[in-house]
């Protein structure tokens, strides 16, 4: 027909693109490494114990899954070397899922009802106490969509040691339970630990002097002016310090904040009764002074505090006992209110400056939680005042302005508490703190190399190296409060058999991702509690469970 | 001027007009500058009555087969052109035959192409130093998982292509048959089709794809991201087809020949698949090959923002993704390449394109004869 | 028909088209996966009536179709709502990000003229001399780069290795010198395309209009060649490139996307993106319609401005 009638260019073009089109698909095919022998053989330990975990579940090789991921260029690299290490064993044939973050939260909330066939990569931030690694992620009380348990994994050993854990006050006593907990999950694999996440703050060093690197990220900004730890900076020259942030800030309002980024933000316009400070250590911050003072009537804890005299919050009001206690219960029916009502049963005004506290149980964690009740002022709890318009607290810096997607500003509040010591002065020696809002990873060292920001804590992980040979730039690393980990579906086969698990939990290239996507920044990990909390997971206990449950003997 | 054939078999009725580029040939060999009263009519096969099939007579078939050889002459002559051509067939060539092209069912493995232009395996890790520069042994050099990058680049060549012509083509598929039947019936059916047209047209192409990715993503049948891709760029890109068909179909259905073949009572999907779309397909074709490269390039800019393809495939965007915080290291190599290759490709596919353009276009054309011979 | 009438029924069309936009908006924003309730409250656990509370704030226990109509009334006062997960005022927010945008689409779109044109003109004119290859191959290299690479290059280039610009926009008023100074790299970043797609098309379109038997007697009028060009052949030649100088508007935001994210530019392409793949429902709903809004807007500005220049087209 004449339409459809070709001259020789065209025919030839037609028939490359339907030829491209097989090509494409059986190429994206072929690359995706579906082709592979029938018969797999095990050929080690990791691979014997997927192959009888197949068996028990009568599932052939190989088996096709997808590894889950959001879209980030560690992330991604992360999944093609755990990709390539399961599929070489010829029990797996994986393909990666990447998506938006709010995609990949959907699909891990609703995996175990969508019994969905995916293993998740995540990370988990924790932060000072045990109980922070281990209770929303395995917990059977927790499974999505109520808590983090997304595999849906239930285990009454580990639901005892957790529950132990949270209701064990006595330090020793803890530190048995959650190494026992530990060893537990490691042997069940709910999740694969990979990598133990560590702050890597980089300044310049001609403006910055000296620099401490708080361990959990939303303390970053701490190290500005932290009378309360006895850590502040100072600049070499001008009073503005320009710091960066990853993504916009979302919240002001404490019990909103659900991003790492809003509280990096807020870190130093708000303070708390205690506060944990540079080395893991309980330090009183709006609280002078706290006792237990449990008597014969009470269920669970009952402390008294002291509260500091002369604290002033930003809009002028002063501190009281007051401000606690509302404080502690505006929590209540807000996204956050397990934050608090976890373990707060009610609060008694004693006078302005002291208040008692009691708990519904035993609470071990009781002090690093307080640390994350911010105390706001009075204007706010009458509803006079939305903290969504301006964050106002008792901190060092006060609200400037927020330009979204820009910066935000904080300026020195000349009123705050402290008085000076040995260690810091009475007052803080930046007057101005900036932080620019910078989404993309090269643009903020871009803008630390020229000048434009004097601090980053989000420089790509390869180019940390390159910095630490400047002489020109400081570069802090700790070990941080976070780990990345791999989530088994347990709720489906062949992940319902511990040692399929077990397997996949030996084979994980933990080496090379931690060298060739981390750049060796980090640290390795086979279980879920931080060497943060070095009592708890100490490196010796972690080469030990290394030993027993991950290298082949 | 016109061919007359006799012929005894019944019930045939022929009707010829004049062919615009015999037409111009003769004008162009009479050096006769005022072209620009040709009668335009196109070249009828022979118009039958419903039922009949077309038979064929010595010279009728070159008619219509002239013109399109006439053009591919013009083609040909266009140095630029031939070159974009030769860039995208070699990229063909290398895309298909980089590595081998096997599909497996769970007992047979055929291979459908067994060359391998590649040195690697472009997903085979750690075959060299991570992170190299350009040597013998990795003539792109390797990137951070230590992957050959030549390897990578050669066969990412069959992503780029695949979702540029795919999508193309899926495009074209939609807007073609929508443009034509709004073009030609007019009326409600013409103003509804505009209007779905003008209400799409409101939204930016990547804005429409951004948001179409997520939507898509969840549904199981396209996996490894590549059909979602292609979809989300052919929901987006047939419109414009649409609309251009339009406004070509809009003045060709007034055309002598048209109206002649609705008088003989030719049904109209045959007077608009036989008569008027091949006429009025022109500058869409031209549209359709320049936007090859576009898709690509938006393609690219959605690997970057990360909804792109599965992650770790060699498909040139998401490479210049992957690679970008390395740019700033002051690696690169890694960028480079897959930003060379598509700028080549998305260049020569342009060249092809204008090649087109001329070749179609005989006013053009005149003109362009009359400067060679000048 | 005479102006007026033409402006009319433009507008009468122009009506259902916005409605439709509208409708599209909506439909996109709830065809996204995931329950919307989950997005706002961030996946905490919360008990069923603060859930319940959550779902009657936003409507969200409403069937749909009278969701959008609420929707819809208030979108019409401008009144978008709160974002879900920032509870900011979302007209507030986008009143603060439009002008960002506009102002570097603007000057890229100005860019894209004030180079575009010229060298369409030169190319025509000298055509078949190098000025003319050079400017197409010029104007094909623009067209082929793939805009963030270009972005990420110029970014490093001239702003981290050699220092001549900041790396992220200054802290100063957006019609200040040292933003304009800012504005410079992503300017051409977003120019480019558009600056080569309007040269390649003004010196199709002029040479078109050179061999045109007007030009001819032009010229055996005795008209100088200067007045030939710029006072006849361009007034033709123009009205191609004002229809595509006005699609251009959707390219650009397109290319903004992709810009504003290179060189952390506050921007309505940022915003957007950021609240789909975060599902900002009512965020995406205002800024999407603004943007589908705005372009059907300045499509009808473009009809008109062509049917004054050219009144054939006042069919």
């Amino acid at each position: 027909m004449v339409g459809n009638s070709v001259g020789p260019g065209e025919r030839g073009r037609l028939r490359r693109r339907s030829l491209l089109k097989g090509a494409g698909a059986a190429g994206i095919a072929g690359l995706a490494g579906c082709i592979r022998p029938n018969s797999v053989t095990a050929d080690g330990p990791a691979e014997e114990l997927i192959q009888e975990g197949f068996e028990a579940a009568d599932v052939e090789p190989p088996f096709e899954t997808t590894i889950a991921i959001t879209e980030d260029e560690e992330r991604n690299k992360f999944a093609q070397l755990l990709r390539s290490e399961l599929n070489e064993t010829g029990f797996f044939d994986i393909s990666i899922t990447s998506q938006d973050f709010g995609s990949h939260v959907d699909m891990m909330f609703a995996a175990a009802e969508q019994n969905e066939n995916a293993m998740f990569v995540s990370s988990w931030t924790g932060g000072w106490d045990p109980s922070n690694y281990v209770d929303m992620l395995f917990h059977s009380d927790d499974h999505t969509p109520n808590g983090s348990n997304i595999g849906h994994y239930s285990d009454e050993t580990v639901d005892e040691y957790i529950d132990a854990g949270l209701t064990e006050t006595n330090y020793e006593d803890r530190v048995e339970i959650y190494r026992n907990l530990q060893e537990e999950l490691v042997g069940d694999s709910p999740a694969s630990f990979v990598r133990f996440s560590e702050a890597t703050h980089v300044w310049d060093g001609d403006i910055v002097s000296g620099w401490e690197t708080y361990p959990l990220r939303p303390g970053t900004y701490y190290a500005i002016y932290a009378p309360w730890a006895g850590v502040y900076t100072e600049l070499e020259e001008g009073s503005e310090f320009v710091g960066d942030l990853g993504s916009d800030v979302t919240n002001y309002d404490p019990i909103a904040i659900n991003g790492t980024v809003s509280s990096q933000a807020t870190a130093l316009l708000y303070e708390q009764l205690v506060g944990v400070d540079f080395d893991g250590e309980i330090q009183p911050m709006l609280a002078t002074d706290w006792e237990r003072i449990d008597d014969e009537q009470t269920d669970g804890m009952r402390y008294r505090f002291s509260l500091r005299e002369g604290v002033r919050f930003h809009n002028g009001e002063r501190l009281t006992a007051a401000h606690v206690k509302e404080s502690l219960e505006r929590y209540e029916g807000t996204p956050r209110a397990n934050d608090v009502y976890d373990w707060y049963e009610t609060s008694e005004v004693v006078d302005d400056e002291t208040i008692e506290i009691s708990c519904s149980r035993e609470y071990g964690p009781f002090e690093s939680a307080l640390f994350n009740v911010s105390i706001v002022p009075m204007a706010v709890i009458d509803g006079e005042h939305d903290l969504e318009s301006e964050p106002i607290g008792t901190g060092p810096y006060r609200f400037v302005e927020h330009e979204s997607d820009d910066h935000w500003r904080m300026e020195r509040f000349d009123d705050h508490w402290f008085e000076g010591s040995e260690a810091v002065p009475e007052r803080a020696p930046i007057e101005t703190v900036t932080l620019e809002i910078i989404t993309e990873k090269s643009s903020r060292q871009g803008a630390l190399e020229a000048g434009n920001i004097h601090f980053s804590y989000g420089v790509p992980s390869a180019s940390v190296a390159d910095f630490e040979s400047d002489a020109a730039y400081g570069v802090g690393r700790h070990v941080g409060g976070g780990f990345d980990m791999v989530i088994y579906p347990t709720y489906r086969a062949p992940f319902s058999e511990r040692s399929v698990r077990r397997g996949c939990n030996m084979l994980l290239p933990r080496e090379r991702i931690l060298e060739n996507v981390y750049r060796g920044i980090g640290q390795l990990a086979y279980t879920p509690i931080s060497p943060l909390l070095e009592g708890y997971a100490s490196e010796s206990f972690q080469e030990a469970i290394a030993n027993e449950y991950v290298r082949p003997n | 001027m016109s061919d007359r054939h006799p012929t005894t078999q019944r019930g045939r009725i022929r009707i010829v007009g004049f062919d615009d580029a015999v037409a111009d040939q003769q004008a162009g060999d009479r050096e006769n500058d005022d072209d620009d009263d040709t009668i335009a009519t196109g070249p009828i096969d022979s118009s039958t009555t419903p039922g009949e099939t077309t038979t064929e007579t010595e010279s009728e078939p070159d008619r219509p087969r002239r013109r399109l050889e006439d053009a591919w002459r013009r083609f040909r002559r266009n140095r630029t052109a031939m070159a974009g051509l030769g860039v995208i067939v070699v990229m063909a060539v290398l895309a298909v035959f980089a590595r081998p092209i096997e599909v497996s069912t769970a007992e047979v493995t055929i291979t459908l192409q067994p060359f391998s232009l590649a040195p690697y395996d472009p997903s085979a890790m750690f075959v060299g130093p991570a992170n190299a520069p350009p040597s013998r042994a990795h003539p792109f050099g390797t990137d951070w998982a230590g992957r050959d990058q030549l390897s990578r680049v050669l066969v990412g060549g069959r992503y780029t292509l695949g979702i540029g012509l795919v999508a193309v083509a899926l495009a074209l598929c939609v807007g073609v048959p929508l443009g034509a039947i709004a073009g030609y019936f007019g009326g409600w059916i013409d103003e509804a089709i505009m209007r779905l047209v003008d209400v799409l047209y409101a939204f930016p192409f990547l804005v429409l794809a951004i948001a179409i990715v997520p939507i898509l993503e969840p549904i199981p049948v396209l996996g490894g991201g590549f059909w979602t891709v292609v979809l989300a760029l052919a929901v987006t890109g047939w419109i414009g087809y649409a609309r251009l068909l339009r406004g070509e179909v809009l003045s060709v259905r007034e055309r002598e020949y048209v109206t002649a073949a609705r008088a003989l009572g030719v049904p109209d999907r045959t007077v608009i698949r036989r008569h008027v779309v091949p006429n009025a397909v022109a500058p869409v074709v031209v549209q359709a090959t320049l936007n090859v490269g576009t898709v690509v390039l938006t393609a690219a800019a959605l690997g970057f923002l990360g909804l792109g393809l599965e992650p770790g495939s060699a498909e040139w965007g998401a490479m210049l993704s992957q690679g970008r915080s390395s740019l700033v290291q002051g690696r690169w190599h890694i960028t480079v390449f897959p930003g060379l290759a598509i700028f080549l490709f998305v260049l020569a596919i342009n060249l092809v394109g204008d090649g087109i353009n001329d070749a179609l276009d005989p006013h053009r054309d005149v003109s362009d004869e009359r400067r060679r011979l000048r | 028909m005479t102006l007026g009438r033409y402006v009319w029924t433009r507008l009468l069309v122009t009506a259902p088209v916005l409605f439709g936009v509208t409708a599209l908006t909506f439909s996109f924003v709830h065809l996204l996966p995931g329950d919307a309730v989950d997005a706002i409250i961030g996946f905490q656990d919360v008990s069923p009536a603060v859930e319940a509370s959550i779902r009657a704030e936003y409507h969200l226990d409403q069937p749909v179709w009278k969701q959008y109509v609420l929707w819809l009334g208030d979108a019409a006062t401008l009144e978008f709502g709160e974002s879900p997960i920032t509870g900011r005022d979302v007209s507030a927010t986008i009143g603060r990000r439009l002008p960002a945008t506009l102002a570097l689409g603007g000057a890229a779109w100005l860019l894209a003229l004030a180079v575009g044109i010229p060298a369409g003109i030169v190319a025509a004119v000298r055509e078949g001399e190098p000025a003319d290859e050079l400017g197409r191959i010029a104007a094909l290299a623009g067209i082929a780069t793939p805009n963030f690479w270009l972005g990420l290059i110029l970014l490093f280039v001239f702003s981290v290795r050699l220092g001549w610009f900041r790396v992220i926009p200054p802290d100063a008023p957006l019609a200040s010198l040292a933003m304009a100074k800012f504005m410079l790299l992503p300017t051409i970043t977003l120019g480019t395309a558009s600056a080569a797609l309007i040269t390649r098309l003004l010196r199709s379109s002029m040479r078109r209009e050179l061999d045109a038997a007007y030009v001819r007697t032009a010229r055996a009028k005795g008209l100088s060649e200067r007045t030939v060009i710029l006072k006849h052949v361009l007034r033709n030649a123009l009205l191609p490139v004002v229809t595509v100088a006005g699609l251009q508007l959707a390219f650009l935001v397109d290319g903004a996307v992709v810009v504003e994210q290179i060189f952390s530019w506050p921007g309505m392409g940022r915003l957007l993106v950021r609240s789909i793949l975060r599902r900002d429902y009512t965020v995406i709903q205002a800024a999407v319609l603004v943007i589908g809004v705005a372009i059907v807007i300045a499509n009808l500005l473009v009809d008109i401005v062509y049917a004054i220049l050219d009144p054939r087209i006042r069919y």
